[in-house]
């Protein structure tokens, strides 16, 4: 019963939103508004149920981990969940305490670990970047000229990088780019029909 | 009718009646599908076994996507395999992680791990599965994501769905635990950093294509069917148009734009 | 000593990066700027902008990406207060918001009427669907924006409905939802031109939109940050750490030589000594 009531849900809400956006009718566009708006409102509830799990699992780490570590580790992760959550709630996410805590450790928390992908990027080119046979010495070759053609330096090294590099961009990247997006386009479609209409039934579990 | 949209209709049903229509056919028996070998799919029992052998846990990834969204599919297929991989791992007693990004596929990651214990009659071995939501946010998942690596140790590290900038970090991080990788995408840009980084790599399209070779059904693989029927008529489309265009007509043009 | 090379720990090579990185910003190199094309579409449509149009600004951006986006959205806001354009800011991500107002406190919309000059209406959940919700009707998705004001008499708003009454978007972006979703959403069935801002990773993917004109113009990261500073004649963080993007993009590249001469006289060795081997 509640899968025949998820699957027709599921149908419901799908086919509102693709009839709204090819016709132009006063009743569908408000439900689709309706079924964006409910949308909405599942995934706030989504981010509280995944927020339990996240206490659960630290708190677990911090009754049942024998690694002092990553206790220490879990008791701070749940230290700041109630204080940023107590202080988004009763200051709002505009006040000075929030943005101090935001711009202090989570902009820049968040940014150092971007910024570290510059290093697993250096050990992956030192490690695996091998020119093992023809279609390698390819891709490491246009991958030289659309790094250097990338930065002023290329240009320094030899004036025709950046031409020869906008062209590996331009012709044959676009070319493939176009063949995986359509490619990986119409497997989404597919996919999507096959949720719509129930013969696929993953998020039902 | 909306305006503009009358082609894009058009088009839409044509697919839509081609999909339903190969997924009958081949349910029906008239049509054998054999979607090719896909190496990352045939190793993935492989790496499940040296997990057994080590005795360290598998973790798996259904990637940074929302269940809505033009990425969903990415994470739908990755679920699909999870329901494999989840069956494995009750088989051989091997302790399943699952780090998760997204809220919303929480409770759908959990619900098909259960299903796939329930079906390998290993429901009391749930307890050894560790379904955890990191965060929400991109880098902040990537570096819990890591550190879970860093301390499980895993020997199996599966990462199927949609990646970003963070799937470097996932897969370098794994390396260094002699994990044994597979990965699958349909996110363009990440393509090269899984294939330079992992064992095996499912590319674009084949991350749906494996989800389906997997459960072997005839509707799943007639969808096959159905989107390689679609493929050929947008590169028929694709020819037509580039030697309309090229003789200096417009008439292509204002088809689509119809 | 070539063997040792081959398994020389990545701490080494990470240090030699970091040296890398570090000496150009302390000296810098002074090379050359590169202004591509697409940066210049984005300047030249903002010029071309009269005065008091509203351009939307959608920060879709995690605060990881922030630090690589940050000195082409000053460049790009500095470019649009001296025009005095209208800039109406919204965001599809979370963080979005308290970035947003980071940015715009540190251009020249600092010193322009908050509601009537610029606005930041704040973070709407619900990616692509938010984004159409935002696009049929900005004050219904944003009743208040991000500091709790009340949206519905706000002088900047006067005339603007739908998203089709703006003249431009530009979208900042690091991944989804973003510019394809505003693209589908927004360009393509408005008409409204849209340009971005968006990290060096995601050119690739996004050149497509570019060639097929439903992208207007791109502003890459760094590059694009230090090109467009030197077409508003405003030099900063841009222009300082293209030279160290520079000098890291040849390390990676001397890396991967590197890795490979090793992989090549290894591999060499190892064919004379199983020759030896089969001789003897």
């Amino acid at each position: 019963m509640l899968r025949t009531a998820t699957l027709a849900v599921t149908f419901l809400a799908g086919i509102i939103v693709i009839l709204a956006f090819f016709f132009d009718v006063g009743f569908l566009a408000t439900a689709e508004a309706r079924v964006q708006d409910w949308g909405v409102i599942v995934a706030a509830f989504a981010l509280a149920m995944a927020s339990i799990n996240l206490v659960q699992v630290n708190i677990r780490r911090i009754s049942s981990s024998d690694d002092a570590t990553e206790k220490i580790c879990a008791v701070v992760l749940l230290a700041a969940l109630v204080v940023m959550s107590i202080i988004g709630l009763t200051q709002g996410p505009t006040s000075d305490t929030y943005n101090v805590l935001f711009d202090g450790i989570m902009a820049p928390g968040q940014s150092t670990v971007w910024a570290l992908g510059v290093f697993y990027i250096s050990s992956a080119a030192y490690r695996a970047f091998r020119v093992k046979n023809v279609d390698a010495g390819l891709l490491l070759f246009s991958s030289a000229f659309v790094m250097l053609g990338a930065v002023p330096i290329g240009e320094v090294i030899w004036s025709g990088i950046p031409a020869v590099s906008q062209w590996i961009v331009d012709v044959p990247n676009m070319a493939g780019m176009r063949g995986m997006l359509i490619g990986a386009g119409i497997g989404a479609f597919s996919g999507g029909l096959r949720l719509l209409l129930g013969i696929d039934r993953t998020e039902v579990g | 009718m909306i305006q503009g949209r009358q082609f894009t209709l058009l088009l839409f049903l044509v697919m839509s009646v081609i999909m339903l229509y190969a997924g009958n056919y081949v349910r029906k028996g008239k049509k054998t599908i054999k979607i090719r070998r896909l190496s990352a799919v045939e190793a993935i029992p492989e790496a499940i076994g040296r997990a057994t052998e080590a005795g360290r846990p598998v973790h798996f990834s259904p990637g940074l996507a929302a269940i809505t969204g033009l990425d969903a599919p990415q994470t739908f297929a990755g679920i699909s395999l999870l329901r494999y991989i989840a069956k494995l791992t009750a088989r051989y007693d091997v302790r399943l992680i699952v780090t998760i990004r997204q809220p919303a596929v929480l409770p759908l990651a959990q619900e098909t791990i259960r299903q796939s214990y329930l079906e390998e009659g290993k429901f009391d071995a749930l307890s050894q599965v560790d379904v955890m939501f990191l965060s929400n946010q991109q880098f902040a998942y990537a570096a819990a994501a890591s550190g879970v690596i860093m301390r499980e140790k895993p020997a199996a590290s599966f990462l199927f769905g949609a990646f970003w900038a963070e799937n470097l970090m996932l897969a370098e991080v794994g390396t260094q635990v002699d994990a044994y990788q597979i990965s699958g995408t349909a996110s363009i840009g990440q393509v090269p950093f899984f294939v330079t980084t992992t064992d095996y790599c499912l590319i674009g399209e084949e991350l749906y294509a494996a989800a389906a070779s997997l459960t072997a059904d005839e509707v799943f693989l007639g969808a096959i069917l159905g989107q390689d029927i679609c493929k050929g008529i947008m590169v028929a489309l694709l020819v037509v148009g580039v030697i309309v265009t090229a003789v200096g007509s417009d008439l292509f043009v204002r088809l689509l734009s119809l | 000593m070539l063997s040792k090379l081959g398994r020389i720990d990545s701490r080494v090579l990470y240090l030699i990066l970091l040296i890398a990185f570090i000496v150009p910003l302390l000296c810098p190199l002074g090379l050359p700027m590169i202004i591509s094309d697409e940066i210049k579409r984005t300047y030249d449509l903002i010029e071309s902008l009269p005065e008091g149009s509203r351009v939307v600004v959608s920060f879709d951006l995690s605060p990881g990406g922030y630090d690589e986006l940050a000195p082409a959205c000053a460049a790009v806001f500095n470019h649009m207060a001296m025009k005095g354009l209208r800039l109406i800011g919204m965001s599809f991500w979370d963080a979005g918001p308290s970035l947003l107002d980071r940015s715009l406190a540190g251009s020249l919309y600092v010193d322009k009427e908050y509601g009537d000059d610029y606005v930041n209406l704040g973070f709407l959940a619900g990616g692509e669907n938010a984004m159409a919700a935002a696009a049929r009707d900005i004050r219904g998705a944003f009743p208040s924006d991000f500091h709790d004001n009340p949206t519905a008499n706000m002088p900047i708003f006067e005339g603007v409905q739908s998203l089709k009454d703006v003249e431009m978007v530009i979208v900042v972006a690091t991944g989804n939802p973003g510019v394809p979703e505003w693209i589908r959403q927004v360009g393509d069935p408005m008409g409204v031109p849209i340009a971005t801002i968006v990290i060096a990773g995601l050119v690739a993917d996004y050149a497509p939109y570019i060639q097929s004109k439903q992208l207007i113009g791109m502003i890459p990261g760094l590059r694009g940050a230090a090109g467009y500073e030197s077409l508003i004649d405003m030099l900063g963080r841009g222009t300082a750490g293209l030279d160290a993007q520079s000098v890291a993009h040849l390390m990676i590249l001397i890396f991967v030589l590197v890795g490979n001469i090793v992989y090549f006289a290894e591999r060499s060795r190892e064919k004379e000594e199983s020759a030896k081997e089969g001789a003897a």
